[in-house]
């Protein structure tokens, strides 16, 4: 194979891999997916979930990793937050501690889900945001 | 320590541990739908001491403040249950609309509890159960929902009853003017500018018939006999101009107030009467009724 053309394909795979990946980048700056949902300080993979046992092995890697807060702001209406497959409170909420690593998070009104995803946070922690539009 | 006592030590430690009560997740335990129940055993007797002494809204506190702090769904609708019952028994609104708010936590853990991915530390309602508390949840809002629109009722009977007591209000706007009246008013208006114009003639005759005297006076000389002349002259523009708005305003006058009183006397009203007056200095014609 040619130099050139190998080239050519590596480019093309690294072009595909960046399209299919979903957006679960650590990236600080401010992401927004389809649903209305805006995360800032964390990687948002939306409409994931985590089961117990992904949620234990994440506890576990990163039990000593620096702590990080949590703040979930609604555009309107009420909601509950539930983090990691438990109640924490009514919405907003505002720095609730927790680890770096991934956590899911959801948030609903009732039946009605208004954010559902996991967030991956970054091992030097910080203050991670999440919006969500009325 | 010899062998056999250490294993009965370790034995007897264990058993400890297994007879005492599993913490309610304030200290990080899990929360399952029997230690949820144990839990909220002590936290229910103590609400219904309240609700039995009538204080639901202490029982409604205390209900929010434990369900918030074992994130235990049943508390919160025993929380908004005790403000639909203060609603029921002060027939208030606001406790109505209280207890809808006060559900709607428990309606989030719950729906999340069937419906998401709840973790197995937290499952303070049994799975088979959760559809019977849903229920309940919704019956707090059903039963909210009522009271509110029968509060709504009862206040607006009451406001119309009220109403009703005090008698009928006096409408604010005056009856219909009779008919002619416009008539007579004006007619009554003119007549007095015309006896105002026959006053002002009479006092230019009477000034113009002083000033002629002292005129035709011999032995008044000038300058006195030309302020004389002037104020005769001044006194005839008066009396002239006096009987002219006198003949004009008499002359309307008593024709509007004519034609007023006919016109009332047609429709009916007859309260209207034109009198001959005398009252020993002079006669005249007067107008008796009401405007």
């Amino acid at each position: 194979m040619k130099p050139s053309t190998m080239l050519t394909g590596c480019a093309a795979l690294f072009a595909v891999l960046l399209a299919s990946s979903p957006a679960t980048g650590l990236a600080a700056a401010e992401v927004c997916d389809e649903q209305g949902v805006c995360v800032e300080g964390a990687g948002w993979a939306s409409g994931q979930t985590l089961d117990d046992k992904a949620r234990a092995r994440e506890a576990t890697r990163n039990r000593k990793g620096k702590h990080a807060t949590l703040t979930v702001e609604l555009g309107g209406g009420r909601a509950s937050v539930f983090l990691d497959g438990v109640w924490v409170a009514p919405a907003p909420i505002n720095y609730v501690p927790l680890k770096p690593g991934k956590h899911d998070l959801e948030i609903r009104d009732g039946q009605r889900v208004l954010a559902r995803g996991v967030l991956e946070i970054g091992k030097q922690g910080g203050d991670v945001t999440v919006k969500i539009r009325a | 320590m010899s062998a056999p006592r250490k294993l009965a030590w370790i034995a007897v430690s264990v058993a400890l541990l297994l007879a005492s009560p599993a913490p309610a997740f304030a200290g990080g335990g899990d929360i399952t739908p029997e230690s949820a129940n144990s839990a909220r055993f002590g936290v229910e007797q103590e609400g219904k001491l309240l609700v039995d002494r009538g204080d639901y809204q202490a029982a409604a506190e205390l209900y929010w403040r434990e369900g918030v702090r074992l994130k235990d769904p049943v508390l919160i609708i025993a929380s908004a249950e005790a403000h639909r019952d203060r609603a029921a028994a002060e027939r208030s609104i606001d406790a109505a609309r209280s207890a809808i708010e006060r559900v709607a936590p428990a309606l989030d853990m719950l729906y999340f509890s069937r419906d998401g991915s709840p973790s197995k530390a937290w499952a303070p309602v049994a799975a088979e159960h959760l559809a019977a508390v849903i229920t309940r949840a919704h019956a707090v809002i059903t039963d909210a929902t009522a009271l509110i629109d029968a509060i709504e009722l009862e206040q607006r009977q009451a406001a119309e009853a009220a109403t009703a007591a005090a008698g009928p209000q006096e409408s604010p706007t005056r009856a219909p003017a009779k008919p002619g009246t416009v008539m007579i008013i004006g007619g009554s208006s003119a007549l007095v500018v015309g006896i105002a114009g026959a006053g002002l003639g009479i006092v230019g005759l009477s000034l113009g018939a002083r000033a002629q005297s002292q005129v035709e006076d011999p032995l008044v000389y000038e300058p006195d006999h030309s302020a004389a002349a002037q104020r005769g002259q001044t006194a005839n523009l008066l009396a002239g101009v006096g009987f002219a708005v006198a003949g004009v305003g008499l002359g309307l006058g008593a024709t509007l107030l004519a034609l007023g009183v006919n016109k009332r006397k047609r429709a009916g009203a007859g309260e209207v009467a034109v009198v001959p007056v005398w009252n020993g200095h002079g006669a005249g014609l007067g107008v008796v009724g009401r405007f």
